[in-house]
């Protein structure tokens, strides 16, 4: 099989290709169903994350391609999760910059804490099985049942109805967990 | 705020979204990559994108593009041997003649024409700009080249504590405060390369008459209204969190100047209380506009490259004397109403043409009819008047609770009605605008100007060159 890491690693051109074939088209894509980012913006967020990998690739040893997919993934998400929050400030009034984040996003390299909200919502988030979590993230990615299926181990038919219970039961174990300030028993 | 402590229905995907966002780019989950990878997504690049990434991508690229480069210079360099020689050897004494109505730009030598008498008046600095001015200005570009996201614990040791006046022992601001001001600085540069509407006004390029001249106007946008105090907060918070006590030292506003015009309540409460906040910012150096202009500039242009690395940067500076009448000319600065001395449409320095003056008495006399109590702010200047006769006028604008960021601001900015920092031909800062009771009073006004190298009198606004938002018809020679 061809070794992506080793050629990406010598800068060769046909690794580059292949990197952008089996993974750059996949973010372009999530960027813009999942996240619904302009095709330039997920254009801009694509490139910047293989030039990143490629740039930094020698940097780094990956037991696998899985780990360095790992590592893909986690460098699109921060330029992801960059880009959400600068967009996000041309819509929101100075005024009430502060109050009305509708995603409460942490600032890059900022000491400021997260919120009791987020800090409650991570808590009971990390407490329900994995199954559940990754249904209830893939859900609110807006990715369909039958997608999420394969991963949650569980009937599509019965997908809807525990996503239905596992907001409410988050929502409710995350209020009680701000109201009762849980979030400082950690 | 309920967002901020509750969940529910309306904001549980937007934290579970943000959960993901902050967790995966914090820790690498390689099921959750594998996930996104396994997916088919409806939404493909097309081909000339797809080319163009990969083109970008190709390490090999600067190398062909450096090479790419020197022939593109060495084309540009014939041209412009070829156009200067044609230039030279087609010129004949009739075209010599022509050239006194030509159109000129406003970079172009014409400019040595003798200074008016007005000059000397508007000069606001004689000497050059002081050389602090230049020490801050590099020190800043090197602290904030990076953003200066981290700063290196030596570094922060040896900072030494925030500016502060003798009246004053109040931290300017809170580490609460930066964090809000790093919030606005992002608005600020967001709503710049946006363009909006009720903040900056595009002008086309285009001629005024300027000093019994008929000159051309390169294309710029221009503020709608003053730097306000608290877009200056946000500068001054950014230097303060980087560190730069040089810059600071050179931007910061010198509060106690409203005392010399006896406002003892205004030179404890215009920059500092909040209510002020959206009044243009005052008392401050020709070199801590330059200064917040070269912020501005650096800020944005950061941004650009790490968010449209294909944008062309921007260039931000205090505008030119002709820009402003072009701007004025344009009714964008809305500068019409003035019933004493307005520096802008002074006919006597031929600033203006007589047709401009017809047609402006013209449209002042359409506008009375629409005339509003708020109009009536902007016929005279605050100079001379007593702090409860001035915090009168500020009052009158003051409870309006519609003053949010940014619509109500141009209203105050009518309140406030400040002259302001410029730049002329000769790069120097000169003092321009507003309406005064004479010429004399304005002439007073800026001798007190010199003293203290401030006034409660004078603000600045910006102008933004956009090559990619504004056509340049004119050729570059």
């Amino acid at each position: 099989m061809f070794d992506l890491i080793t050629q990406l690693k010598k800068k060769d051109k046909e690794s580059i290709r292949i990197l952008y074939e089996r993974y750059g088209k996949k973010l372009y894509g999530y960027a813009i169903t999942q996240w619904k980012v302009s095709e330039d913006d997920a254009w801009d967020l694509v490139y910047k994350t293989l030039y990143k990998v490629i740039d930094s690739i020698d940097n780094y040893t990956f037991k696998d391609e899985n780990r360095f997919v790992g590592f893909l993934f986690k460098v699109f998400t921060n330029y992801l999760r960059n880009h959400l929050r600068d967009t996000k400030g041309k819509q929101v009034s100075t005024t009430e910059l502060l109050d009305n984040l509708s995603i409460p996003l942490k600032e890059e390299g900022s000491n400021k804490e997260e919120s009791p909200l987020m800090r409650c919502l991570k808590k009971v988030l990390e407490a329900l099985e994995d199954w559940q979590r990754v249904l209830l993230l893939m859900k609110a990615q807006d990715y369909a049942y039958k997608d999420i299926a394969p991963y949650v181990n569980r009937p599509e038919k019965q997908l809807k109805v525990y996503n239905l219970r596992l907001r409410s039961t988050v929502m409710d174990q995350t209020n009680t967990c701000v109201e009762n300030k849980g979030y400082e028993a950690e | 705020m309920k967002q901020n402590n509750h969940i529910d229905e309306g904001n549980l995907d937007a934290l579970l979204n943000a959960y993901s966002l902050n967790e995966f780019s914090a820790e690498q989950d390689v099921a959750m990559a594998q996930i996104v990878f396994d997916q088919d997504y409806d939404a493909t690049l097309s081909p000339e994108k797809e080319a163009e990434m990969l083109e970008r991508l190709n390490p090999n690229r600067n190398w062909m593009s450096a090479i790419n480069l020197v022939w593109l210079w060495i084309i540009i360099a014939l041209l412009t041997i070829v156009s200067v020689a044609y230039i030279y050897y087609s010129r004949t004494p009739a075209v010599e003649k022509e050239n006194t109505t030509e159109l000129q730009t406003t970079d172009a030598p014409a400019w040595n024409h003798e200074l008016s008498e007005l000059e000397p008046v508007l000069a606001a600095n004689d000497s050059s700009i002081p050389e602090i001015y230049y020490k801050a200005a590099a020190n800043m570009v090197e602290t904030m080249i990076v953003d200066s996201v981290l700063i290196a614990p030596e570094i922060k040791k040896a900072i030494p504590p925030p500016v502060k006046t003798p009246e004053d022992e109040t931290p300017l601001f809170s580490a609460t405060d930066i964090m809000y001001y790093q919030q606005l600085k992002k608005e600020m540069i967001a709503k710049l390369l946006a363009y909006e509407e009720e903040i900056y006004t595009p002008v086309e390029e285009g001629r005024i008459t300027y000093k019994n001249q008929k000159i051309g106007v390169d294309g710029y946008i221009i503020r709608n209204f003053p730097v306000t105090n608290m877009e200056y907060k946000a500068f001054l918070s950014d230097l303060m969190r980087v560190g730069n006590t040089q810059a600071l030292a050179v931007a910061m506003v010198k509060d106690t100047v409203w005392r010399t015009y006896g406002c003892e309540q205004l030179g404890a409460d215009y920059f500092r209380n909040k209510s002020y906040d959206a009044f243009p910012v005052v008392n401050i150096s020709p070199e801590a506009a330059l200064l917040f202009c070269q912020w501005m500039e650096i800020q944005t242009n950061n941004h650009l490259k790490l968010n449209k690395p294909k944008a062309k940067p921007i260039k931000v500076r205090l505008p030119y004397d002709t820009e402003w009448i072009s701007g004025c000319k344009s009714g964008m600065a809305q500068t019409a109403m003035c019933n004493g001395y307005q520096t802008i449409y002074d006919k006597s320095e031929g600033l203006v043409s007589d047709a401009f003056l017809k047609r402006l008495k013209k449209i002042q006399l359409k506008d009375a009819k629409n005339k509003t109590s708020v109009d009536d702010l902007f016929e005279l200047n605050r100079y001379g008047r007593s702090e409860a006769e001035i915090m009168e006028v500020f009052n009158r604008v003051l409870p309006d609770n519609t003053l949010v960021y940014p619509n109500g601001f141009g209203k105050i900015a009518k309140a406030a009605h400040v002259s302001e920092f410029i730049q002329n031909p000769e790069e120097k800062i000169i003092v321009f605008g507003a309406c005064w009771e004479s010429k004399q009073q304005y002439a007073q006004m800026l001798a007190e100007f010199k003293k203290e190298a401030a006034s409660p009198f004078i603000g600045f606004r910006f102008i933004v060159e956009d090559k990619s938002a504004l056509t340049y018809k004119n050729p570059f020679w």
